[in-house]
Order: structure tokens, then C-alpha cells, then sequence
């Protein structure tokens, strides 16, 4: 007998209760002065709300923000504390980019699967409104040289090196890959450039974002899924007039002589924040709340985007066929795709990447494509495009909303894809 | 040829490097063929300083695992360059000549703290279409194994009828499938803080009156930063053994600015390379970088 220990119950299946979102606001208008904590604030309580939470200690609360000061560094606990939940239940902060909130659901969902935990919740809240600015390095070195120095003298001798100017030149969020120093707008344009995305495709997806996103406004869908912040109850990115002319009178924003991607196809700077209540099959019966869905798996993938061996968002093209490959299933299999769009022209290349024969079989290892995904059944009631993108809230306003509609549709199975910065992919499966 | 070795030890200071390069700035016309200095300066045993190392790297965008930078030894050899271009014996004015191609070869994985013996001298004359080009080599040992090796070529344009063969070393480069895969912004002051971790203090490069005085706009950047930025930005992961690095310069970096690095998504250990401005239609520096196994 082994001293291993590790002793984990049969695996079981983690229910999808329910989510809740604040309306996404492109960034500097109605959240111009919330904080990642406050976003995340007001996003939780409404779930508490909903799910009538109040007081109660629940297994885990892991949520993150990627545009994050150094004073939210346990963001996720700070916003619990505001809420009315128990301040006993625990939680952590996650960070993967813009797969923040769907890997902090598949960490949940994990512990739930193991019976670590009976229930818990997972979110991400993102403001580019409230960005931090850092103090100049030099002057940053400085103070920190000053703080090590032993006795007064020394500390003033070093104090004498801060300059005027250091105080006039902040540091900056840079919008832009550390290692490549381009911003993930140029490099989705390489992208299409290298799958030759046409302007017009990039534009209809865009309109089909909006229109879809619309209709599920008008017809109530969100009614359950979004509590209003700040006076705004629905997503101001939203162009319910939009259309393809308009679309196409936008210049391109990131090569302005060649490129194809605009402000329109493309989505802009959003604050936001998202939560999904995640439980055991019988936390659910015995609080009296129906499954919406089981999130079934998930997977992870990473490509080499440095050196321009592959192009920074098609992480996903990677991450999709082997939790297929993993799970037995094919495209044939799923009725519901959300596919987060970053940026049209990246959805498109990733439909495209797996519809090319050598590509699924140079870089994917597949003997034959992937297959076409039906536009019918992809993002059906909106995406990134019409609602908007505050990073890290994206995963959980994917998760809440595909569960919503597999429960409406009386049951069905459907993927979620989110490419991310750093080469990342994250994606996951979620079935009834 | 024959050379007479001189040892330097120390090296010059910043203060004599300078006298030396004013008291360069002219020389006596010269009448007919140029005649090679026969001076071979030697630095015997300089220490790699991790400390410096450091910094330089930091100027470049160099990361810890990197290593040593491949273009790092230049750093210890310029010094003695610059005496050799400003010695009575070389036969031009220092200032005119211009750093027109470099090409570094490294036999053995480099270390900190590790001590090289730095020779350099003139090796040849190179007839270029736009003057009299000069190579200068350089030579590091390590334990008396030559371990690193790099040759400068320096112009003196408009000479006429320039002796030595002609210049046909040319890199290569595929412009089909070049891709923009990096951006780097330079700040104002970047040749000031290169200048500091390299000795290069010439005025073109850390500041815009200095710039102006040798007839360009605004400062401009060092060329070995560029080389070194654009190693960094495409050395894998870890240290190199053997590797090669090759660079022709051209249009002169304006500073503060922004180029770009242009290549091939290729996995494989040898990259052809451009440092071009953003748009990507003007060209800074064409590069060859090569490492282990694809070396000839």
C-alpha cells in the first residue's frame, strides 16, 4: 500500500447553473471611473442576487482581470469581501490573457468534477478605462535603490540622482506583445494577409455579430443573464443600425495602404466583468435549480508566434482538433459554436485553417480537414464584435450564454473558443 | 604581413579616446596608394563582467538565459579600433570612416567572468564602389583557443582608384514570404545608453548638435545596437555555442523612432533578416544569423 494519497471521489459532472454580466462598455464612457474591483463588484452581486446566495459559504470564488494594478493582487477576494456572500468562502485570482475566464471556469469546474467542492463561481472583470500607470522605471530603480541603501546619508546620495523629467514620463500599459512589440491588431492583420481574409467576409461577420446580438436583446435572452450597471442596460458597442456600407466606409486601422481590419471589424477597448455559477448535479436538486448544461472538458493549446512561425491567435486552430481527437467527436457532433471574435478576420482564419487539407495535416497532424463549421449554429446570438471584449469577462459571458441556449434548445452540445495574447488558446466543450 | 603587437593595458580612457579622435579629425593628403598600419593592439586578458554584460544586454533587449550576447565582445575590442583608426600610422581622417558591414563568428560558447585575450589590427584593404573600404580584424582567445573572431569593414568614400579586392560579400535575401515580426520603438536618448554600456561615444550617435555637426538631422543609432537588438530579438532561448552572425548597414536609424524586424517564419537555425522602417519599403540592416549545427 502506497502512502499516495491523493484520493480523489469518481468523477462527476459539474452543472452550468447560471451566469450573470454586467452590460459591456466600450472603454472611457459609462465605467470611466470603475475599477476591475468594482466591475467584478457588480457582476457577483447580481449572481448572488439571482441565485439568492446571500450569506452562504460557497467552495471557491477564482476570478482574474489581465489589465491589473498591482494593488488588485487578489482581486478576487477583495470583490467577494464586497459582496453579500459569506465572507468565508474562499478565492484566488487567475490570469491566462483573454482565456482568463473560461480557464478560472475549468479550474472550478475541475475541484467541482473531483468532489473537492460542492459549488463555486468563476468570472473576470477587465477596465481599460481605469488602466494603471506605472512610475517611471528610472525613478522606480531609484526609490528602490534609495530604500536599500543603509543610513541616512547614503539614502539621500541616492535620492539625488531623481530628475524633474522622471516624473513627467510615466510607464505606460503598452498595447502590444512583450516580445514582439506589435500590437495584436497588426499581428491579426499578418494573419489575414496570410490566409488573404477578404475586407468584405471580415465586414459580414461583424454585421452578422450585431444583427444576432440585436435580435437576442429584443427577444429577451439576456433578461437572465445581465444585470444593468451605471444606468446602461445593454452592451453600447451594439450598432443595431449598422450595415455593410457603413461598415465599408471604415479605413483600416492598423496598415493603413493594405490592411483590411477596421475599428468595425475588429472590437475595440471594453470594460466589463462576467461570473458563471458552476455545482455538483446535487447541490443543483438540492437548491431547486435547473442545469442550463455540464461543462464536459476543456483544453488548452500555446503556439510559436515569436518568431512568426505561427500567426499569435490561432492557438484555438490548435487547442479544438485534440479535445476532439481526445473525446471522440467531430464538428458533425456539436449544434452551438462560440467562437470569441477578437477580431473577424482571426474567426475567419481559424474556419479557414481547418478547412485546408495541409494545414490540418502539416500542422495539425490530421489526415483530413477539420471540417466547415455552419455559420448558422456559430455565435447565434452575438459575439466579441457586437457586444464588445473586456478581456478577462469574455470566457464567462461565452460559458453563461452557451449554456443558456443548449437549456433552451432542450439539450445539444456546443464548442467555446477564445484565442488570447501570448499565443494562447483556451477552449472548452459544453454539452445537456 | 608582419606585425608589430602592442600590448594595451590599461585600455584608453573615454578622455584620450576623444583627444585622440579631434586630434584625427584631419589628416595630411595622401599621395597614391594607402600602406596598411602594421600595428596589431592587444588587450591580454579582459574579464567578460557579468555586471556589464548585464547592462549591455538590458540595452539591447537581451534576456538573462541568453547569455552572453554574441556581439558582446565587440564591446572589448572598440576601444583598440578606435586607436588604430586615429594612430598617425592609419592613413584618413577617423571621423569620415563609416561602419559599413560586420561579420562575427563564435567557436565556443562564451561565459561570464571568463578572460579573452582581444586582438585587433588591419587586415586588409577592400575595394568598394564607394571608396577605399578597410577590414579590421578582431581576434578573442580563451586558453590561447581562438574562440570568437570578427571582421569590420570601414569606408572612406570618394576615393578614387581604391586597392585591395573588391567587396562581393553579399547577403542573401528571400522577399518572398518576409514577414514584419517585431517593432521596436527608440527612445530619444537610446545611443546615450548605448554608448554607456558600449564606449561608443561618437557625437553622431548621443547627440542631435554632434549629429549635426557630421551632417545628419538628428542622432542616429549605433549600428552594432541595431545588430545586437535584432540578435536578441532571434536567438532562441538559451546560450549559443557556435553561431555566426553577418550584417550590412544602411540607411542610418533617425532617433527617437520606430523600425521593425522583417524575416522568415522558419524554424530552422539559420535567418535572413532585415531591420527596415515600419512600412517596411526602407532598409536599415540586412543580417544573417546562424547557430550550431548549420554552420559550414
Amino acid at each position: 500500500m502506497s502512502d499516495y494519497s491523493f484520493n480523489p471521489a469518481p468523477v462527476r459532472r459539474v452543472a452550468i447553473i447560471g451566469g450573470n454580466r454586467i452590460p459591456f462598455a466600450r472603454s472611457n464612457t459609462v465605467y470611466a471611473h470603475d475599477s476591475n474591483q468594482d466591475l467584478l463588484v457588480a457582476a457577483l452581486q447580481g449572481l448572488v442576487d439571482r441565485y439568492n446566495l446571500h450569506g452562504q459559504r460557497l467552495g471557491e470564488f477564482a476570478a482574474g482581470a489581465v489589465i491589473k494594478h498591482s494593488r488588485d493582487f487578489n482581486l478576487a477576494r477583495e470583490s467577494l469581501l464586497s459582496t453579500t456572500l459569506s465572507p468565508d468562502t474562499p478565492a484566488y485570482d487567475v490570469q491566462q490573457a483573454c482565456g482568463t475566464g473560461l480557464e478560472a471556469a475549468l479550474l472550478v469546474a475541475n475541484k467541482i468534477a473531483l468532489g473537492q467542492i460542492e459549488v463555486g463561481i468563476a468570472g473576470g472583470s477587465d477596465t481599460t478605462s481605469d488602466a494603471p500607470i506605472g512610475i517611471n522605471e528610472s525613478l522606480r530603480h531609484t526609490l528602490l535603490a534609495a530604500n536599500r541603501a543603509k543610513g541616512m546619508g547614503d539614502k539621500l546620495k541616492t535620492l539625488l540622482k531623481v530628475r524633474p523629467s522622471m516624473f513627467f514620463k510615466p510607464l505606460l500599459p503598452r498595447n502590444g506583445e512583450p516580445r514582439t512589440g506589435l500590437s495584436m491588431g497588426e499581428h491579426c492583420e499578418e494573419m489575414a494577409k496570410r490566409w488573404q481574409i477578404k475586407r468584405l467576409a471580415q465586414d459580414e461577420l461583424t454585421l452578422t455579430s450585431h444583427k444576432r446580438l440585436d435580435a437576442a436583446y429584443k427577444r429577451g435572452f439576456f433578461d437572465d443573464l445581465i444585470s444593468p450597471h451605471r444606468g446602461l442596460a445593454r452592451d453600447n458597442n451594439l450598432r443595431a443600425d449598422a450595415s455593410l456600407e457603413k461598415l465599408a466606409g471604415l479605413s483600416p486601422a492598423y496598415d493603413r495602404q493594405n490592411g483590411t481590419l477596421t475599428a468595425g471589424n475588429s472590437t475595440p477597448l471594453t470594460d466589463g466583468a462576467s461570473v458563471v455559477l458552476l455545482a455538483s448535479e446535487e447541490w443543483a436538486v438540492a437548491n431547486g435549480w435547473p442545469v442550463l448544461a455540464y461543462l464536459r472538458t476543456g483544453e488548452t493549446a500555446a503556439v510559436n508566434f515569436v518568431d512568426g512561425t505561427e500567426g499569435l491567435l490561432m492557438a484555438p486552430a490548435y487547442a479544438v482538433p485534440r479535445m476532439l481527437k481526445r473525446e471522440g467527436l467531430s464538428f458533425d457532433d456539436f449544434d452551438f459554436f462560440e467562437i470569441h471574435e477578437a477580431f473577424a478576420a482571426q474567426v475567419l482564419c481559424t474556419l479557414k485553417a481547418w478547412e485546408d487539407p495541409d494545414y490540418c495535416r502539416e500542422r495539425l497532424g490530421l489526415e483530413a480537414p477539420l471540417g466547415t463549421i455552419d455559420r448558422a449554429k456559430m455565435n447565434v446570438n452575438g459575439g466579441s464584435l457586437g457586444c464588445g471584449h473586456p478581456f478577462a469577462a469574455t470566457g464567462g459571458r461565452q460559458l453563461a450564454a452557451l449554456a443558456k441556449i443548449i437549456h433552451e434548445n432542450g439539450g445539444g452540445r456546443g464548442l467555446i473558443s477564445i484565442c488570447a495574447a501570448g499565443g494562447l488558446g483556451i477552449t472548452a466543450i459544453v454539452e445537456k | 604581413m608582419d606585425y608589430v603587437t602592442q600590448i594595451i593595458d590599461p585600455p584608453p580612457s573615454r578622455t584620450r579616446l576623444l583627444l585622440d579622435g579631434v586630434r584625427a579629425l584631419r589628416k595630411p593628403k595622401l599621395d597614391g596608394a594607402p600602406v596598411l598600419p602594421t600595428e596589431r593592439l592587444v588587450r591580454s586578458a579582459v574579464a567578460l563582467s557579468a555586471a556589464d554584460i548585464a547592462a549591455y544586454g538590458r540595452a539591447c533587449g537581451f534576456r538573462r538565459e541568453q547569455g552572453v550576447p554574441l556581439s558582446y565582445p565587440h564591446v572589448l575590442a572598440f576601444p583598440l579600433h578606435l586607436m588604430l583608426l586615429t594612430r598617425p600610422s592609419f592613413p584618413y581622417p577617423a571621423s569620415g570612416m563609416v561602419h559599413l558591414a560586420n561579420r562575427i563568428r563564435q567557436h565556443q560558447r562564451l561565459h561570464e567572468d571568463q578572460a579573452l585575450r582581444i586582438e585587433v589590427y588591419c587586415e586588409r584593404w577592400v575595394a568598394h564602389p564607394k571608396g577605399q573600404a578597410l577590414s579590421i580584424a578582431t581576434r578573442a582567445y580563451g586558453a590561447d583557443t581562438l574562440v570568437w573572431e570578427s571582421d569590420s569593414l570601414y569606408l572612406r568614400r570618394d576615393v578614387k582608384d581604391p586597392v585591395g579586392e573588391p567587396w562581393g560579400d553579399v547577403l542573401p535575401l528571400q522577399e518572398a514570404g518576409l514577414l514584419r515580426t517585431q517593432r521596436w520603438v527608440l527612445p530619444a536618448d537610446l545611443g546615450r545608453r548605448f554608448a554607456k554600456v558600449s564606449g561608443d561615444f561618437n557625437p553622431i550617435h548621443t547627440s542631435v548638435i554632434g549629429a549635426k555637426l557630421f551632417g545628419f538631422r538628428r542622432a542616429i543609432a549605433h549600428g552594432m545596437w541595431t545588430l545586437s537588438r535584432a540578435l536578441a530579438a532571434q536567438q532562441p532561448p538559451g546560450r549559443l555555442d557556435q553561431a555566426e552572425a553577418h550584417c550590412d548597414f544602411k540607411l542610418p536609424i533617425f532617433l527617437p523612432g520606430q523600425v521593425a524586424l522583417w524575416s522568415h517564419p522558419v524554424t530552422s537555425p539559420r535567418r535572413e533578416f532585415e531591420v527596415r522602417n515600419f512600412a517596411g519599403d526602407k532598409p536599415h540592416m540586412r543580417g544573417l544569423f546562424i547557430w550550431k549545427e548549420n554552420l559550414e
